[in-house]
C-alpha cells in the first residue's frame, strides 16, 4: 500500500512530455519537450555532451554507459570513448531557457485549451498541471506577493526554497531550476563575487595543487590505473579531494572512480551551472549508500559459512539426488541461505529481486553456457 | 528516495498510461519499480495465433544502464512460447537483453522486439539444449552468458 502511494506520489511529481497536449492538438510542443531530454535518463539534459556520431546525452549518463560499453547507446557506433565527448553549451542554454518558461507555457496552453474544449478526456490531468504550475511559477513574480517567511533554507544545499517546495526540492537532490533561488540582492552579489574568485583561482592553478583543489578548476581529473597503485596511494588520492578514506581496496577504488566520473561530468556544464565540490561530495556519499544497499556481500569465512548453511546444503543435495521426484523443481536457487520458490508471481516477486542474492549464488549455479 | 532508475521507470509508466501499449501488449502489473508484468500476444497470422504469454521485467538500481531481467512467466498455468530462443523455464536468449542492451531502449521497446521475434518464427521448437540448460539455469536469466549465433530471427 505505502509503496503504491509512493509510486503515485512520484508519478505526479515527475514532469514529462505528456504534460503537453498531443501533436494533433498543439503541434510541436510535446516533441520539443521530449527532444530536450536525455534518452538515457529521460530528464532534461544535465551537462549535455555530444558524441562523434552527433548524439547527445547528459554527461553523467553517457559516462556511466561508456564505462559498460564503448558504443553510442543510440546508434551503436563503435569505439566511442570518454575522450570523444564534446560539451554542448548551446543545448544547455536551450534547456535552461525551456525549463524557465515551461510551467508558464503549460499554463497558457492549458488555459487556452480549457476555453476551446472543456470536456477533453485529459481534463483531470490538466487540473493537476495547473495547480502544480501555479506553485512553480517564476519566483520573481511570486516573491512580491509572498512574504519572506514562506522561504526556508534547504538543510542540504542552503538554498532559499519555498516552504511548500522544500520536499520536492530535496527529492530532486537540490537540482531545481536556477530560477527558484530567492533573488535577493545579497545573494546575487555573492554569486557575482563567487564566480569571479573562481575564475581567478582557475587561472592561478598549477602550483600548490592539493590546496587549491577546494576551488573549481577547469581541468578534468585523469583516470587512474588502479592496478599499479597501492592502497595507500589510492587513499592519498581520495584525501587530496577531502573524500573519506575508509573501506577496503574495492570500496576506495570504486569511490575514487565514481568521484572522477561525477567530477568530470560536472566540468561539462557551464560555469554557472556547476555544482560546488561540497554538493558533489554529498552526491558521492548518496551514491555510496545506494550502492551499499545492493552490493553482494562476500563470504569472508567459507568454512564458517558452510557450517552455518549445512542444513540448507544437505537439503539441496537431497533434492538434487536423482530420485525422480519432481519436488526438486520447487527450489531453483539459494539466496543468502533462503529458499526461493520458483513461483514468482505477484507478491513473492519483491523478495526475490536480484539485489538480495548473496555472492554465493554464482558459486553454486555454474553459469550454463546455454546456446541458442 | 527517487533514484535515476525509478524516475526513468516512472516516466516510462506515465507514457504507457497516457499513450497505451502497442497492439497485443498489455500492462498487467506495475506496483513498484522492481517488477512489472505484461501480457504479450502476436497479432495477425503467426504460429502463436490466439496464444497469450506473460512477460516479467525485473529492474535493478542500475537501470537503464544495466538491462532489465526479462523472462516469460511459467507459473500459475502460464506457459512460455515454444520458440528456438525461449527455454521452457521462460528464459529468453535475445542479444538485446544481454550484450546488446542499450540504455536508450525501454520496456516497451523490449516487448515489441520479443513480439516480433515470435511473429517471425518459422517453426515451433524448443532450443536444442533446452533440457541441459533448464536443469542448471540460474534463477535470474541475467546470470546466464548466452551465446548468440543466430541473427535470422
Amino acid at each position: 500500500m505505502a509503496r503504491g502511494n509512493q509510486i503515485q506520489q512520484l508519478m505526479s511529481d515527475v514532469q514529462d512530455p505528456s504534460d503537453f497536449p498531443p501533436q494533433s492538438e498543439v503541434p510541436g510542443l510535446r516533441l520539443l519537450d521530449s527532444s530536450l531530454r536525455c534518452t538515457i535518463c529521460s530528464e532534461f539534459f544535465d551537462g549535455p555532451v555530444t558524441l562523434k556520431c552527433g548524439h547527445c546525452f547528459c554527461s553523467l549518463c553517457i559516462r556511466e554507459s561508456l564505462s559498460e560499453k564503448h558504443e553510442c547507446p543510440a546508434c551503436r557506433e563503435d569505439d566511442v570513448d570518454i575522450v570523444h565527448l564534446r560539451k554542448n553549451p548551446a543545448m544547455e542554454e536551450v534547456v535552461n531557457a525551456w525549463k524557465q518558461c515551461r510551467s508558464h507555457l503549460l499554463q497558457i496552453v492549458n488555459d487556452s485549451r480549457g476555453h476551446v474544449d472543456s470536456s477533453s478526456p485529459s481534463k483531470k490531468r490538466k487540473r493537476t498541471d495547473e495547480s502544480r504550475s501555479a506553485t512553480l511559477t517564476d519566483p520573481s513574480t511570486t516573491s512580491d506577493s509572498s512574504t519572506l517567511t514562506d522561504f526556508v533554507n534547504c538543510p542540504m544545499c542552503d538554498k532559499r526554497v519555498k516552504y511548500e517546495d522544500i520536499n520536492s526540492h530535496m527529492d530532486k537532490s537540490c537540482k531545481d531550476e536556477p530560477a527558484v533561488t530567492l533573488p535577493s540582492s545579497k545573494l546575487q552579489w555573492d554569486n557575482i563575487l563567487g564566480a569571479k574568485s573562481q575564475v581567478k583561482s582557475s587561472k592561478k592553478r598549477g602550483k600548490e595543487r592539493a590546496s587549491s583543489l577546494e576551488e573549481e578548476t577547469d581541468y578534468p581529473l585523469p583516470s587512474k590505473s588502479y592496478d599499479t597503485l597501492k592502497d595507500k596511494q589510492v587513499r592519498e588520492l581520495l584525501s587530496e579531494h577531502d573524500l573519506p578514506t575508509t573501506g577496503d581496496r574495492k570500496t576506495i577504488i570504486a569511490r575514487h572512480q565514481r568521484w572522477v566520473t561525477i567530477y568530470n561530468a560536472n566540468l561539462d556544464k557551464t560555469l554557472k551551472m556547476r555544482k560546488s565540490l561540497s554538493i558533489l561530495r554529498r552526491d558521492l556519499r548518496d551514491w555510496e549508500t545506494q550502492q551499499k544497499n545492493k552490493t553482494k556481500h562476500d563470504i569472508e569465512d567459507p568454512t564458517a559459512y558452510q557450517i552455518k548453511q549445512k542444513s540448507e546444503f544437505d537439503m539441496l543435495i537431497e533434492a538434487a539426488r536423482p530420485k525422480g521426484t519432481p519436488k526438486s523443481n520447487s527450489v531453483t536457487s539459494v539466496s543468502n541461505g533462503h529458499k526461493v520458490p520458483s513461483n514468482r508471481s505477484g507478491s513473492t516477486t519483491k523478495n526475490s529481486s536480484p539485489s538480495v542474492h548473496g555472492g554465493f549464488v554464482e558459486a553454486i549455479v555454474v553459469d550454463s553456457d546455454g546456446e541458442s | 528516495m527517487s533514484s535515476i532508475s525509478s524516475r526513468r521507470l516512472s516516466k516510462e509508466l506515465m507514457e504507457i498510461k497516457n499513450d497505451g501499449c502497442p497492439v497485443g501488449i498489455n500492462l498487467v502489473q506495475a506496483d513498484d519499480f522492481s517488477t512489472w508484468l505484461f501480457t504479450l500476444e502476436v497479432m495477425g497470422e503467426s504460429l502463436y495465433k490466439n496464444e497469450q504469454f506473460t512477460l516479467q521485467f525485473r529492474f535493478d538500481e542500475q537501470y537503464p544502464i544495466s538491462s532489465p531481467a526479462v523472462q516469460f512467466v511459467v507459473t500459475d498455468g502460464r506457459q512460455a512460447p515454444i520458440h528456438p530462443h525461449v527455454y521452457s523455464n521462460g528464459h529468453i536468449c535475445a542479444s538485446i537483453l544481454g550484450n546488446e542492451w542499450s540504455p536508450v531502449l525501454s520496456v516497451i521497446a523490449v516487448c515489441v522486439t520479443l513480439q516480433s521475434m515470435l511473429a517471425s518464427c518459422k517453426k515451433k521448437q524448443r532450443p536444442v539444449d533446452n533440457d541441459r540448460y533448464v536443469k542448471h539455469a540460474p534463477e535470474n536469466p541475467k546470470k546466464t552468458r548466452f551465446h548468440y549465433d543466430d541473427d535470422t530471427v
